[in-house]
């Protein structure tokens, strides 16, 4: 198949093309397992393989992918014809940055395959977790779990060459009940990922995830009889769960470049920041430092090498409230630097990414992170809050089309008076315009606080990809933030 | 048609030779799709794709699985039957029935959607960038056309015949960035089953950039304000509605539907109706639901009373003890009826004397408390406040910030004319689905901040 590969690609290029890749996925296989109040409600399992193939010709795309590998040069001959169509309405030729050239190889480092071991195993264990937080009041409770195993090759007319391993396992919990309003009020948790751990069945069995039932138990008990959060402006204590989804909205999706330039507007949205912020705008108090961060050991936003070939980075976005960086990728940092005049990136972050062989890569998160901060551990944080409101586990999330402001519900929260963690709260919700928010950023925990939470279902982009990818966070302090409207 | 009639034909034999009960579906697509961003083309992709989903069931056990072809598929069915003796027992768990759905004559698959031209695509952006470059060349043209076929299929072991329906359909939009105004956006939206239906028609778009143009700008103050939406914004927000209105999302705990608020009771104005009506829907007519559950009219909300809850998963039904009673949402032919308002852009405007804000389309529209019925979204692609039956201001973007039941309950009038609105994205297992939708929806005293 490498060969045939090679050989498409040395033929599109004869054929007029300046550039080709394919990715061809040997081999994709997923496997779901769901249990409902303690009761199998799935299990299902894929095999799929498949290919994709882009090609640039006079300074235009063209895509095609099949799962028919007797089809590789048909859907040449279609990305091929794509490109030429495409090319008769580019106003700047589409031109890539350099790269370095590899042959390599990249393995998700992991302990124990879930697709080796017993399948009654699995499920067994999952049965127990759920057995585990059932309640006599609680109307449904749910655990599941999902692997994925893939072997990519990608070769493209440079000379790379690079096969990826590539193994993610997420897991998650939800548990429902209805409170004293006759309201639904749930409890969920996705199985974070440690940053320098293992990906495997090995995370399943930890103590991070069948270690929070109890937790999460006594939560949604809680709530069951807490009252409302009220509307009012005050400090806002943001814990891992919730801050990986504030960082994500409103961090991650304003600093895609593709976006900032104007490639998403139609769906997903722009950005509010330009070009010409770079190195100058305050995207945030100088607490704030935030990264790119490919290079975590375990994390879905970990693949060794981005899907144009691009090795794994750890790139800074915000260096002490100024924003200095941006997920990129060649063909946006080609375009950023000639529309600019000047250089702003040296070269791509290694961001381009598809949701699988059927999808064009486009710039998306890898794992955008935060630094810890030095104002100490969780309690230090609470004690020197007045007035203020915790927050955790998103409910809902709705984000301006280009960034600019957002507005957030959580499953949790509890009142912070003198210093003093109080009851928990239910229905707290937040908003704000993102800029005053991140520059109202005034305490971020220490490494203690960190959590490196995961996302398998990042929506963007036209057609629609789904992305995976981390974020390792601190709990973070926000000043005069408005609750509850 | 025949080839895939006659593979599911014999997986369903292989499940028997298994002795096990069994489904399987079907589903494939061949879609292109062309995107633009910042005046040019960004993106041109094809893709083919089939799948086939399989679910075995032995007694008190069921086990899932799906593969990319025929053979693949075949070898799963063996794979599965193997592996579900080591299922755990489904309690609940009731044997399949027959599939209730119909096999109908398909009149609407056009060929040249399938294989379409991607220059054909490509033309219709720069026909745009034609119209808004003259006006300004600092103007952006973005957006995606996508264009394609699909058909899906199903039978199970209680079934002789499989079911198979295939359909063509495109959609796309149009989005012009003001780059001299603020970097202000507009929308033109495009959906059919046909390339007749396609209609590059510029003259509402080009009116809005009008009054995008030519009017101050003004932002908002928090409060409670009339609010004409355009049917693309209306189409979000019933779309959501009836997401939290149906049967799985009440087990579930994800509705507002509780012993207060239920089947049978007034919860909306007595002008809000909404029908799933295969027979006179004007778009994407299915015989029968990818579940296999037959497709025929039925009335969701009539006068403002719920009248019904679809419930559309088995294994939800065996769970809470329901019946299957309707083909999936997503397969709905959905029909919002009409009033008796204003039918066009220029009389809609002229009809508001008093403030009136006017929202052309929701973007992000999420449920903040589904319990109470409650979401919230920006506005997006114009919004502009109406005075004395004139645009008089260009608004910042605002967010809805309101619950259904106050939506729908005050809705003062609706469109005597009705459009389509496609209400998906559709590539990849590309899955149809519009609204037909009176074209402006006027409603009294909705939260905007």
């Amino acid at each position: 198949m490498k060969n045939k590969a090679q050989q498409m690609i040395n033929r599109i290029m004869n054929s007029g093309a300046t550039y080709a890749d394919i990715r061809l996925h040997l081999v994709d296989q997923t496997e779901y397992i769901s249990i409902v109040k303690d009761t199998l409600d799935n299990y299902s399992c894929q095999n799929k393989v498949g290919f994709g193939i882009r090609v640039l010709y006079n300074g235009a795309w063209g895509f095609a992918s099949s799962e028919k590998f007797d089809l590789l040069d048909q859907m040449a001959n279609k990305a091929l014809s794509n490109a030429k169509a495409s090319s008769t309405f580019i106003k700047n030729k589409i031109t890539l940055a350099p790269k370095k050239i590899h042959k390599a190889t990249y393995t998700t480092p992991r302990k124990i395959n879930p697709f080796e071991i017993n399948l009654d195993e699995k499920i067994n264990e999952l049965v127990k977790i759920s057995r585990s937080l059932s309640h006599p009041s609680f109307e449904i409770w749910n655990v599941s779990s999902a692997f994925y195993n893939r072997k990519i090759l990608f070769l493209d007319s440079e000379g790379s060459e690079i096969e990826k391993n590539l193994l993610d396992v997420n897991g998650s919990l939800f548990l429902n009940t209805k409170d004293k309003d006759s309201q639904i009020q749930r409890r969920h948790y996705t199985l974070p990922h440690d940053p320098k751990g293992t990906t495997g069945f090995e995370s399943i069995l930890s103590n991070e995830f069948s270690g929070q039932t109890e937790t999460l138990k006594s939560q949604l008990l809680e709530l069951a009889v807490a009252d409302e959060a009220k509307e009012e402006v005050c400090d806002l204590l943001i814990l891992p769960e919730m801050m990986a989804l504030q960082t994500h909205e409103t961090i991650g999706h304003a600093l895609e470049l593709d976006r900032i330039l104007g490639y998403e507007l139609s769906y997903a949205g722009g950005s509010h920041v330009t070009l010409n912020d770079f190195g100058k705008k305050q995207f945030g108090s100088k607490k704030l430092t935030a990264r790119a961060d490919a290079t975590s050991a375990n994390s879905p936003g970990s693949t060794g090498y981005d899907d144009d070939g691009v090795e794994a980075q750890n790139t800074t976005l915000i260096d002490q409230g100024i924003l200095v960086g941006a997920i990129t990728s060649r063909q946006m940092v080609a375009e950023t630097n000639q529309l600019h005049g000047k250089e702003i990136f040296k070269k791509s972050g290694g961001c381009s990414r598809s949701e699988s062989y059927n999808r064009m890569p486009i710039d998306r998160m890898t794992n955008i992170n935060i630094d810890a901060g030095s104002d100490g551990n969780l309690e230090d944080l609470i004690s020197s809050i007045e007035n203020g409101i915790i927050v955790d586990s998103a409910k809902s999330w709705s984000i301006g089309s280009n960034r600019e402001n957002f507005h957030f519900a959580t499953e949790v929260a509890w009142k912070i008076k003198n210093g003093k963690k109080g009851p928990i709260l239910k229905n707290a919700t937040y908003r704000a315009d993102s800029m005053p928010f991140w520059n109202s950023l005034i305490k971020v925990g220490n490494a203690s606080t960190c959590k490196q939470h995961v996302f398998f279902t990042c929506g963007k982009g036209q057609p629609n990809q789904a992305m995976r990818l981390g974020h390792h966070v601190p709990v973070c302090v926000f000043n005069n933030v408005q609750i509850g409207k | 048609m025949d080839s895939i009639q006659n593979n599911l034909l014999e997986l369903n034999d292989q499940i028997k030779k298994h002795h096990l009960e069994g489904e399987v579906s079907y589903k494939s697509d061949h879609s292109n799709m062309i995107r633009a961003g910042r005046s040019q083309i960004s993106l041109n992709v094809t893709e083919t794709r089939e799948l086939y989903s399989i679910e075995l069931y032995k007694n008190k056990k069921m086990i899932t699985g799906s593969a990319i072809n025929k053979n693949e598929a075949m070898t799963m069915i063996d794979d599965l039957s193997k592996k579900i003796d080591h299922m755990p027992e489904i309690p609940f768990l009731t044997p399949i029935e027959p599939l209730c759905g119909s096999n109908k004559k398909n009149d609407h698959f056009d060929p040249s959607l399938e294989n379409i031209d991607s220059q054909i695509m490509v033309d219709i952006y720069k026909k745009a960038d034609d119209i808004f470059i003259k006006k300004d060349k600092h103007n952006h043209i973005s957006g995606s056309f996508s264009s394609g076929s699909y058909s899906y299929g199903i039978i199970n072991t209680k079934t002789k015949e499989p079911l198979y329906h295939k359909g063509s359909d495109f959609n796309g939009e149009i989005v012009v960035q003001i780059n001299s105004h603020d970097k202000k956006e507009i929308q033109k939206l495009m959906v059919g089953e046909t390339k007749n239906d396609l209609d590059l028609n510029f003259r509402e778009l080009e009116n809005l950039y009008e009054y995008t143009t030519t009017t101050p700008y003004k932002k908002l103050s928090e409060g409670k304000y009339d609010v004409v939406f355009a049917a693309e914004a209306m189409g979000e927000l019933c779309a959501y509605l009836l997401w939290i209105s149906s049967g799985e999302a009440k087990e579930y705990g994800q509705s507002y539907l509780n012993d207060q608020r239920k089947v049978g009771d007034q919860l909306f104005g007595k002008n809000f109706t909404i029908a799933d009506a295969p027979s006179t829907h004007p778009l994407f007519k299915r015989p029968f639901g990818q579940n296999g559950f037959k497709h025929t009219d039925r009335q969701l909300i009539k006068n403002g009373v719920l009248l019904d809850l679809a419930y559309t998963d088995k294994m939800t039904c065996d769970r809470f003890n329901k019946k299957l009673n309707s083909c999936n949402q997503s397969d709905y032919n959905l029909i919002i009826e009409k009033g008796t308002g204003p039918d066009d852009q220029i009389s809609m405007i002229s009809s508001c004397e008093k403030p009136t804000i006017f929202i052309n389309y929701l973007h992000y529209l999420n449920f903040t408390n589904s319990s109470k019925a409650e979401i919230t979204g920006t506005s997006r692609f114009g919004t502009f406040l109406i005075e004395g039956g004139k645009i008089t201001h260009n608004l910042e973007k605002v967010r809805l910030l309101d619950n259904f039941l106050n939506l729908f309950t005050n809705i003062e009038w609706l469109s005597s004319k009705a459009v389509n609105i496609s209400a998906t994205s559709s590539y990849g297992f590309r899955s149809p689905f519009a609204l037909n939708m009176p074209k402006f929806v006027k409603i009294k005293n909705v939260s905007l901040s």
